[in-house]
């Protein structure tokens, strides 16, 4: 079996003349926790479209688990928060997490047993049964998290999971994606806190202008005793 | 297909939970109760005393479709737009779902329920001349069926129009087809009825137009199911049946829609 869980090959998006992402090829290993980093605008979200089929790419190709992203089946063990994972507004969390279970196959007694986990993970119990729009932004985000945690996904696709929270909410999200590496799922996360990142992440990639500039493990990038800041900042800059 | 039918469920669901749905309902039923009236009048056309139940019920029965054909509009036009504002496409496509099970799984669920609120209130106006003439005319039950093929059309037009345009200008750009319809073949089938024919003798009547015949068909459907229920023969126009007609359009508006949702950036 194949010990990589991600691999772009030369990926380049188009958006009428704008380039998105310019040829970008890279390879992220099963277990690895890798962290997507640049400015807004660099072609990260593009890259996290791409990999859910939500967008083809205009030339190259991009495979999860050895199955081209386009293919349905590549999505089977992918769990995604979105930036500002948005709920429907008619639905509780409790049904939004049922439908999750729903569309990747369980139902019944195990679909509500699954809910009723991934509920706890996220420090939810109690609160689930309450409509979306009674929620605050940090537990639609938790509602996400948890979303993308039913069925044990083998992909973790965060974008931006903690934007727009407050430091309370960065804290427990943060404790909740550690635990997640005890299970040696992949993480691919797309994030501005570098801080976090440092903490956290095994590789990163930078990304500037639709390019990858940097690609390593956080210790190489940060070798020179520069903070992984610092590292950004001088990348940025200098294109 | 097993995802297909599961998001047709979630979508009957959602438009079940609004309350606005009960309610519409219940007036609909209500208002159909209280035109009893109409059944016991007595009507004259053309000089000729017409059977007051069945002539009002045969009304009544195409303004209930007129009604649903509005609803399907209004419900339609906001289904992809909805999806994409509150997270319910990310939702499905982020899953091992495809992209034809999402759209027609929207679509058929709309044209279920549609389907299902309209057959309540044929229903409604079926029992309704059954308790007022001891007549069981199962013609109002086939003639609801037919009419929900206009009902999947609307559904189908909207939804794609909505693909490129706001939904209430959809609205209105399929409104203005089935108006176009109900003029054109309205207009046909008035100058080639025993009245005008009588008035017009000297001059023959002039086989359609072309695009008169491959025009979407809803009015001649409706013509059709009318005759459903007063058992009299139906003349359309051309060789097409407009069942056939419609059917055709639907599946050529689905597809259609399929080939550019497929290649729709989410």
């Amino acid at each position: 079996m194949s010990k990589i869980m991600i691999v772009l090959d030369a990926v380049t998006k188009k958006f009428g003349n704008l380039k998105a992402v310019d040829t970008v090829s890279y390879q992220i290993k099963k277990g690895e926790f890798f962290a997507l980093l640049g400015p807004n605008g660099a072609g990260k979200t593009t890259i996290i479209r791409m990999l859910l089929g939500f967008i083809q790419p205009t030339s190259g190709s991009i495979t999860i688990n050895g199955v081209p992203s386009s293919e349905t089946r590549a999505r089977k063990k992918i769990g995604y928060i979105a930036e500002q994972h948005m709920i429907p507004p008619f639905l509780s969390g409790f049904e939004y997490l049922l439908r999750h279970a729903s569309l990747i196959g369980l139902s019944g007694k195990k679909a509500r047993l699954e809910v009723e986990r991934v509920v706890e993970v996220v420090s939810m119990t109690g609160r689930e049964r309450k409509k979306s729009t009674r929620y605050s932004k940090g537990m639609k985000q938790r509602i996400g998290v948890a979303s993308a945690l039913i069925g044990t996904p083998e992909l973790l696709i965060l974008d931006e999971p903690v934007s727009g929270l407050d430091p309370m909410g960065i804290r427990d999200i943060r404790i909740i994606i550690d635990t997640l590496r005890q299970h040696e799922i992949t993480i691919f996360l797309n994030s501005h806190l570098l801080s976090e990142v440092e903490k956290t992440c095994d590789t990163a990639a930078i990304m500037h202008k639709g390019k990858i500039v940097v690609k390593d493990s956080i210790e190489a990038i940060m070798a020179d005793g520069e903070s992984l800041e610092d590292v950004f900042v001088k990348h940025v800059t200098q294109q | 297909m097993k995802m297909f039918i599961k998001i047709a469920q979630y979508t009957i669901v959602d438009q079940m939970r609004a309350k606005s749905f009960y309610l519409l309902l219940a007036i609909s039923v209500g208002l159909l109760f209280l035109m009893r009236g109409c059944y016991s009048a007595n009507y004259v056309v053309n000089g000729q005393q017409i059977e007051g139940i069945g002539y009002a019920s045969r009304v009544i029965f195409q303004a209930i479709v007129m009604g649903m054909l509005l609803m399907v509009s209004l419900i339609s036009m906001r289904i992809f737009t909805r999806d994409q504002n509150d997270g319910s496409v990310q939702m499905f496509l982020s899953r091992p779902v495809q992209r034809w099970e999402y759209v027609l799984g929207r679509i058929m669920g709309t044209w279920l329920l549609s389907s299902g609120f309209m057959f309540l209130l044929h229903l409604t106006l079926f029992s309704i001349v059954w308790s007022h003439t001891g007549e069981i005319n199962l013609g109002y039950i086939g003639a609801s069926i037919v009419c929900s093929v206009n009902l999947l059309f609307m559904a189908a037009t909207v939804c794609l129009f909505s693909l490129f345009l706001p939904g209430f200008i959809s609205a209105l750009f399929a409104m203005g087809l089935l108006s176009t319809g109900f003029i054109s073949d309205g207009g046909y089938r008035l100058l080639n009825s025993q009245i005008i024919a009588v008035l017009t003798s000297s001059v023959p009547a002039s086989p359609p137009a072309l695009w008169r015949i491959f025009y979407p068909k809803f009015f001649m459907v409706q013509a059709y199911a009318d005759s459903l229920i007063s058992k009299s023969n139906f003349i359309g126009i051309g060789p097409i049946h407009p069942l056939v007609n419609i059917l055709a359009f639907n599946l050529l508006f689905i597809s259609l829609i399929l080939i550019i949702f497929k290649k729709r950036s989410i």
